[in-house]
């Protein structure tokens, strides 16, 4: 029942930080491109998955039935990628490095169409505002960057007063920006007002990864104490402190019908969760090194991993 | 001499007649003889006559008398004289001999001596007289040689003298020389063969020496036809049948014993055997009746031993074990090679709680007996108490050869198992798998399921090993055994036992979840067992360290500190409480906490207390900003430190690590690495020696190895990515030359500690180092360069942020805007680089397209050739083909197609040579385009430039070094550091083992590191990569620390020995149990981290075993081995405790330990005790374990061997 579907081995020449799965794309130009014969339902099924290393490469794959392709490898970041991430329609990626630019890619045809840097250490992860025109980033000394897709420019600044924010996440309502910081603060700040509305002590060690739930109820946070904690936004309580992993959790990840949540660890391992039993149901330990990246599907099928050991793993997740 | 003595009278020829059978009274003889002053024969002869009438008192009357009286005036009457005194002599002795009253003994030999001595001055050697002698030489006893040489004397006069011969049978048999005896024996038997039935007596016993149970035999019943009342013979016979082990039999036996009883009431030898018989009838009244009896009957020593050996054991049968224990004692006083004495005295001082005199005791039997493996056993399982390692071998030793003989025996298995839970896992492991086995075979027979301790004892073994699955098994397997035992429990001791067990039970497993990684369940657990137990110290240990684990200090700190209300000296929550403090750098505090436990005087010699006190002293040393005139006072407070636990302890593996450091840190390092090194061979789960040779190699410029050791050490330890080893790997790889690969580790460290300006500082520069290379050769490629140009100036970037935004205690800003400026030059001069790289690279783009076009004109020619072939070919054959027309024409004829066919082939040929052409061609263009592209690149000058560069800017570096040294009176920056770590951990492999397979161990280690830096400050040889490594070391701080685990269940450190006894057809256990003092082994690590979670793992081992121990009812002797007559089994229970160990640096031992004995009914008594040991390590888990056993005693043989040797110093005396 969960296995694992499609596996890439050295699909990057070192470590891949990062990685992203879009929306599925009617691209008949594309498809027809390829090959005529294929038929418009069959290209509606295909997606497109981007991941980024240390090697300084994005890469775009093409998923289908299973199968990754490579679509376009996209170069220009320099310092490794440290973090990718994909607007809801599915056609932008934004990648961003250690070296504080952020690079945004045309997913059909590869082409960069834009760049934004700040200061030198101004940029972490990023992730999309749910219009798309909004790319927020994690910053130095605890300020989030929030930058507009059109403009390529910053257009305004939050401060959590706290330190690095290492993660950060907008919710799908539009309604809150979180951000994990490297002391394992948690702070959401209100996107209308732009304030902040809640500091949560979560963790004592830094948090990596956080994500919203698809209705925007909860928040989920994974931190190097090994733990994930899941808050209800509205009144800023944990839910549930879980534990599971052997070390850092490094990325956590919401399924689509917030039914269950994934986590990848510096242990190794892949775990899925379920969101009413508050438990692991299963485990994936087919990585050799750290995971840094997990990554449901956007119809929720499949999850994505990607990991230190260089490779690509997809697996089955049924309902 | 019929019937009358003729007295004569003086001076007369008359004779008064004295009728034999009415002897008058003496006084009056004794007149009468005065008067007419007869001849002494005559008064001889008549005290003969009154002797055998049974008048003693005359018969002593008159020859005392006659020896002054009589008359003497005879000839020959020195030998009446002779007579006279050997008579009186050897009556004395004969009374001497049957007197039990020392004194009165004494004052009768010394009659007899005297009047020996008398005779001797009359004549010496008179047979008779020298028999006499002989005899008294005999019992008097310790004269056997003097006796010997007097029978020896006589029977040269006269070979066949009965008396002489009967007395070498005795000394032979004394001597144990049995053959001799026995042939004295027959030569006295054949010589006169109405021998009394002493000597079949006699005989008997020497075929009981040699083995001959048949003939004895015979030889008892001769000599009981020839005298009934033979008591010799009758209780000999009597043990014979006794031995026989059938019921019948030893009805007879006891019949028999009995008839010697009413033919002899007080003799000793009687009155001990059936002594032995009633007790194993249980009546204990008349055996003390008839063991004082005898006690009080006879002077023979051995006899009393025998007396109060018998009184003994009734009395530890009745649980008196203070009397026992003086009858035993006494007992041995008397026979000193007495070992079933012995056996039961060791007993008896297990019993008091003396292990040492107790053991003493058994290593006695086991020396009498080497192969007996009850005494082993008990002996092993003394030592396995013991705290010296030669002992604990022993008891290994011991076991391992009691398992080899008696591979069915389950309790030694379990000891063996549980000796080996220090030292041997597996070994361990697979002991208990046999046990368990062999109680799976018996299930029937034993009506007992695996006992919850050895489920227990064998998962904590697994999880020490780190097999968690298994682990998890056992334990929940163990649970449920405990929990049906404590619902099956009638007894509420029981009851409350189980659940106790339970509660350890449900430790272990909320520590294994912890493993597992499963931390709420372990914390849910944790919680219940505090609530329900509020003295259970390890709980809020365990607690405290997964909060240190997550980095939540102050609820750690609580955690800790709660313990400290239940008992305010524990030193391992002390020593958590120190490494949290150290690990905060709050110094002054952490040492207060660690001197604390130092002060204790339980546990003045902590070494991992020490060892945590020297490591911090080595990790203020690394601090960047101190006070450094303090520095070499640090260094040898540290040094000393680990030197003294290296004197109790020279194989701990954590204070040789610390003086490793040390050394490097003075710049010793080869000696340094040695140290190292064998640390290494030692055990290889100790990372920080891993980190510590790495440091050392690159010290030593030997890169290539470093960059391994740090690799490896980061692939074996820890799972994440940990910035310091990244730090550390750069650094090697910087120093090595290999910049891009120092770039990438460098980022993967960025990564994940984005906020280090540090590790910025170090990607800044080894960009810019990069960039440099790259510009300077000339053969880079454009993208490259222009790559390089990028990296440069994102450098300077860097730069400039760092010079303003920058840690000032780990690097000097000023040096940062200096790099900036450096960065700046190079941008400049890489406007030049790159128009070169340009130029290059159009020329070589040129060039390329050069040749494109040469060999798109090459190709086009070669097709324009090729056309007007294929068009010459085409003429060709159209004229062939004319001609053929024309010749076809001609001819007609019917071979018309061959031509044809032919023509094709050769068309066919042509072609392909065409196509061989072709090829040829492109050869050879491809051949001269090589020549070409060859002249093209050798331009610039390779291989030389690049490394007079880098001399060059090595040059440079080490002025700007310079300048940097010169700048700074406050070099921080700049110096070299290495840290070197060191942790303090707790002893036990098995735990770290436990702990290394999880990622706790990892994180803990980490913790645990503490690095020394060897600030070389003065060492300026590696100054390119000086700021590399000022950079990485200033953030680091090293700390000690210290895993540990320990657990521990206060409320049940009670031991509690009970003995239950079954019903009552007599069995009896004596037990006792002993408790032993808590163990507690606190190994486990404890770490201490740094910025990060610092905890530890504080496994804990397994050992808080309770071990259960074993009773063992050390059954003795006499004991069981009859068992058709009733039961008796002699259980002395002894209870011990298992494990601990301390060894390395830490580890308490508590062992607890509750020893039950319970015997049922029936033939076999079982006495299960089971102690409970805990000994805490904070590896984990704990172990507990019981066995039932059963005891059955097995020293048949050696009882009847006794009792005959009793029988033999009776026989000591010949009739």
């Amino acid at each position: 029942m969960y296995s694992t579907v499609c596996r890439q081995l050295d699909a990057h020449e070192d470590s891949i930080w990062a990685c992203a799965w879009g929306k599925a794309l009617d691209h008949p130009t594309s498809s027809t491109e390829e090959n005529g014969t294929l038929s418009p339902s069959n290209t509606t099924k295909s997606s497109y998955i981007i991941t980024g290393s240390i090697d300084d490469k994005v890469k775009v794959w093409e998923y289908d039935k299973d199968t990754l392709k490579l679509a376009h490898t996209l170069k220009g970041h320099s310092l490794g990628i440290m973090s990718v991430a994909v607007n809801s329609k599915g056609n932008v990626c934004a990648s961003s490095s250690l070296d504080s630019t952020i690079k945004l890619w045309d997913l059909e045809t590869g082409a960069n169409i834009g760049s934004m840097s700040s200061g030198p250490v101004d940029v972490w992860t990023i992730a999309f505002s749910p219009d798309d025109k909004l790319i927020i980033s994690g910053s130095n000394a605890g300020k989030i960057n929030i930058f507009g897709v059109e403009s390529l420019k910053k257009e305004q600044t939050l401060d959590t007063r706290g330190k690095f924010t290492l993660s950060i996440a907008y919710s799908p309502d539009g309604k809150y920006i979180a951000s994990g910081a490297i002391d394992g603060f948690i702070n959401i700040f209100d996107t209308a007002s732009g304030k902040l509305v809640h500091t949560l002590e979560g963790h004592a060690m830094p948090i990596r990864s956080l994500c919203f739930s698809p209705d925007s109820k909860y928040l989920l946070t994974g931190s190097d104490d090994a733990h994930m904690k899941l808050y209800a936004v509205h009144h800023a309580q944990v839910v549930s402190t879980l534990s599971g992993h052997g070390s850092w959790v490094l990325s956590v990840a919401f399924s689509p019908n917030q039914e269950h949540f994934v986590s990848g660890s510096s242990d190794h391992t892949v775990k899925l969760w379920s969101l009413n039993k508050k438990e692991s149901i299963q485990t994936y330990s087919e990585h050799t090194d750290e995971v840094w990246g997990v990554k449901y599907s956007p119809d929720g099928t499949r999850i994505l991993s990607v990991s230190e050991d260089k490779s690509i793993h997809i697996y089955n997740c049924p309902y | 001499m019929s019937g009358s003595i003729e007295i004569p009278l003086k001076d007369t020829d008359e004779v008064i007649e004295l009728d034999l059978d009415q002897l008058p009274e003496v006084d009056e003889v004794l007149h009468i003889l005065r008067q007419e002053s007869v001849q002494l024969n005559i008064w001889v002869k008549l005290a003969l006559e009154y002797y055998k009438n049974g008048k003693v008192q005359a018969f002593v009357k008159l020859l005392e008398n006659s020896l002054h009286e009589a008359n003497q005036n005879y000839r020959d009457y020195e030998k009446d004289q002779m007579e006279a005194y050997d008579k009186l002599a050897a009556f004395y002795v004969d009374e001497a001999n049957k007197e039990k009253n020392k004194d009165k003994k004494r004052d009768l030999f010394t009659k007899a001596t005297r009047l020996y001595t008398t005779a001797d001055k009359i004549i010496m050697y008179d047979q008779n007289h020298l028999l006499g002698r002989a005899k008294f030489c005999l019992l008097e006893g310790d004269k056997m040689d003097q006796a010997d040489a007097q029978f020896n004397f006589v029977l040269n006069q006269s070979p066949n003298n009965i008396p002489s011969l009967l007395g070498k049978a005795c000394i032979a048999y004394h001597r144990k020389d049995y053959r001799g005896a026995l042939a004295f024996y027959k030569k006295a038997l054949r010589t006169y063969p109405k021998c009394p039935a002493d000597v079949r007596l006699g005989m008997g016993h020497c075929f009981i020496r040699l083995g001959n149970q048949d003939k004895a035999r015979l030889a008892y019943e001769r000599a009981l036809e020839l005298n009934p009342q033979c008591v010799g013979a009758l209780v000999a016979l009597a043990i014979l049948k006794l031995n026989a082990q059938s019921k019948e039999d030893i009805k007879a036996g006891v019949q028999m014993l009995s008839k010697a009883y009413s033919i002899d009431s007080t003799n000793p030898m009687v009155l001990n055997h059936l002594a032995n018989h009633f007790f194993f009838k249980n009546d204990f009244k008349t055996l003390q009746h008839l063991a004082l009896h005898a006690f009080h009957n006879t002077e023979n020593e051995a006899m009393r031993a025998e007396s109060c050996y018998q009184l003994a054991r009734a009395f530890q049968a009745q649980h008196d074990y203070d009397q026992a224990f003086q009858y035993y004692y006494q007992a041995t006083q008397f026979a000193p090679n007495y070992i079933l004495a012995h056996y039961g005295l060791g007993q008896m001082y297990i019993y008091r709680g003396d292990s040492e005199n107790a053991a003493q005791c058994f290593e006695k039997v086991l020396k009498a007996q080497p192969d007996n493996y009850e005494t082993k056993k008990i002996l092993s399982n003394l030592y396995a108490n013991s705290t010296s390692q030669s002992r604990r071998d022993i008891a290994k030793d011991y076991l391992k050869k009691v398992t080899e003989n008696f591979p069915d025996d389950v309790e030694a298995w379990i000891e063996l198992a549980q000796i080996l839970e220090c030292s041997d896992l597996q070994g361990s492991l697979q002991a208990y798998g046999t046990a368990i086995r062999i109680l799976r075979e018996r299930k029937a027979e034993l009506n007992a399921e695996i006992p919850a301790e050895i489920l227990n004892n064998v998962g904590s073994l697994h999880f020490r090993l780190g097999n968690l699955q298994e682990a998890e098994t056992n334990f929940e397997a163990a649970l449920s055994t405990a929990k049906q035992e404590a619902e099956k429990a009638e007894i509420e001791h029981d009851t409350q036992y189980y659940n106790l067990m339970c509660v350890t039970i449900t430790y272990n497993i909320a520590r294994l979840s912890e493993a597992l990684f499963q931390f709420d369940k372990a914390e849910t657990m944790y919680r219940a067992i505090y609530t329900e137990h509020p003295n259970y110290i390890d709980c809020y240990l365990r607690l405290g360290c997964m909060a240190r684990d997550k980095n939540q200090i102050s609820q750690a700190s609580h955690y800790f500190k709660t313990p400290l209300g239940i008992d305010n000296e524990h030193p391992d929550a002390w020593s958590l409480l120190g490494n949290l403090h150290l690990a905060q750098q709050e110094w002054t505090v952490g040492q207060k906490k660690f001197e604390r436990i130092l002060r204790n005087p339980a546990t003045s010699y902590d070494s991992y207390s020490i060892i945590a006190l020297g490591n911090s002293w080595l990790s203020i040393l690394q601090q960047p900003v101190r006070n450094r005139a303090k520095d070499k006072e640090y260094m040898d407070r540290a040094l000393k430190l680990f030197e003294k636990v290296l004197e109790k302890d020279p194989r701990n593996i954590w204070a040789a690590n610390g003086i490793g450091a040390v050394l490097a840190r003075k710049g010793y390092f080869n000696e340094a690495r040695d140290v190292f090194a064998q640390v290494r061979e030692a055990t290889a789960d100790f990372c920080d020696v891993w980190l510590n040779i790495a440091h050392i190699y690159v010290e030593q410029k030997q890169y290539i190895g470093a960059i391994q050791m740090y690799e490896n050490c980061m692939r074996k330890f820890f799972r994440y990515h940990n910035v310091e080893l990244l730090q550390y790997l750069g650094r090697a790889y910087f120093r090595a030359g290999k910049l891009k690969e120092a770039k990438k580790v460098l980022l993967k460290a960025r990564r994940v500690a984005p906020q280090d300006t540090v590790i910025l500082y170090n990607i800044a520069l080894v960009l810019q180092r990069l960039a440099t290379q790259i510009l300077k050769d000339e053969k880079s490629p454009l993208d490259v360069v222009l790559q390089a140009v990028h990296e440069l100036r994102l450098s300077l970037t860097y730069f400039q942020y760092l010079a303003v935004h920058g840690d000032r205690m780990s690097y000097d800003l000023a040096v940062a805007s200096l790099e900036a400026r450096q960065c700046q030059d190079l941008l400049s001069q890489a406007e030049y680089h790159v128009a070169r790289a340009r130029k290059v690279d159009e020329e070589e783009q040129m060039l390329r397209k050069k040749q494109e076009e040469e060999r798109q004109a090459f190709r086009l020619k070669q097709m324009e050739e090729k056309k007007l072939q294929e068009e010459k070919m085409k003429s060709q054959l159209e004229e062939i083909i004319q001609k053929r027309q024309e010749y076809k024409e001609k001819t007609k004829n019917a071979l018309i197609f061959e031509p044809i066919i032919e023509s094709k082939k050769g068309k066919g040929r042509g072609r392909g040579q065409g196509g061989e052409v072709l090829d040829s061609d492109s050869d050879a263009s491809a051949r001269s385009i090589s020549p070409t592209t060859g002249e093209a690149r050798p331009k610039p000058p390779k291989p030389k430039k690049p490394s007079k560069r880098s001399e060059k800017s090595g040059k440079k570096k080490v002025t700007k070094r310079r300048r940097d040294s010169g700048s700074g009176g406050e070099d921080k920056p700049k110096r070299k550091r290495e840290r070197k770590t060191k942790e303090p951990k707790a002893p036990k492999g098995s735990k770290k083992k436990a702990k290394a397979d999880d990622g706790l161990s990892g994180k803990q280690k980490m913790r645990i590191v503490s690095k020394a830096t060897i600030s070389s400050d003065s060492d300026s040889s590696d100054s390119d990569s000086g700021k590399l490594k000022i950079v990485s070391s200033g953030s680091e701080t090293d700390k000690p620390k210290r895993k540990r685990g320990r657990t521990a269940i206060k409320s049940q450190s009670r031991s509690r020995s009970r003995s239950r006894s079954g019903s009552g057809s007599g069995s009896r256990s004596g037990s006792g149990s002993r408790s032993g003092s808590g163990s507690r082994s606190r190994s486990g690590s404890r770490s201490r981290s740094g910025s990060r979670s610092r905890s530890g793992s504080r496994s804990r081992s397994g050992s808080r075993s309770r071990s259960g121990s074993r009773s063992r009812s050390g059954s003795r002797s006499r004991s069981g081995s009859r068992s058709r007559s009733g039961s008796r089994s002699r259980s002395g229970s002894r209870s011990r405790s298992g494990s601990r160990s301390r060894s390395g640096s830490r580890s308490r031992s508590g062992s607890r330990s509750r020893s039950r004995s319970r015997s049922k009914s029936g033939s076999r008594s079982r006495s299960g005790s089971r102690s409970k040991s805990g000994s805490r390590s904070r590896s984990g888990s704990r172990s507990r374990s019981k066995s039932r056993s059963r005891s059955k005693s097995r020293s048949r043989s050696k009882s009847r061997s006794r009792s005959a040797s009793g029988s033999r110093s009776r026989s000591a005396s010949p009739g």
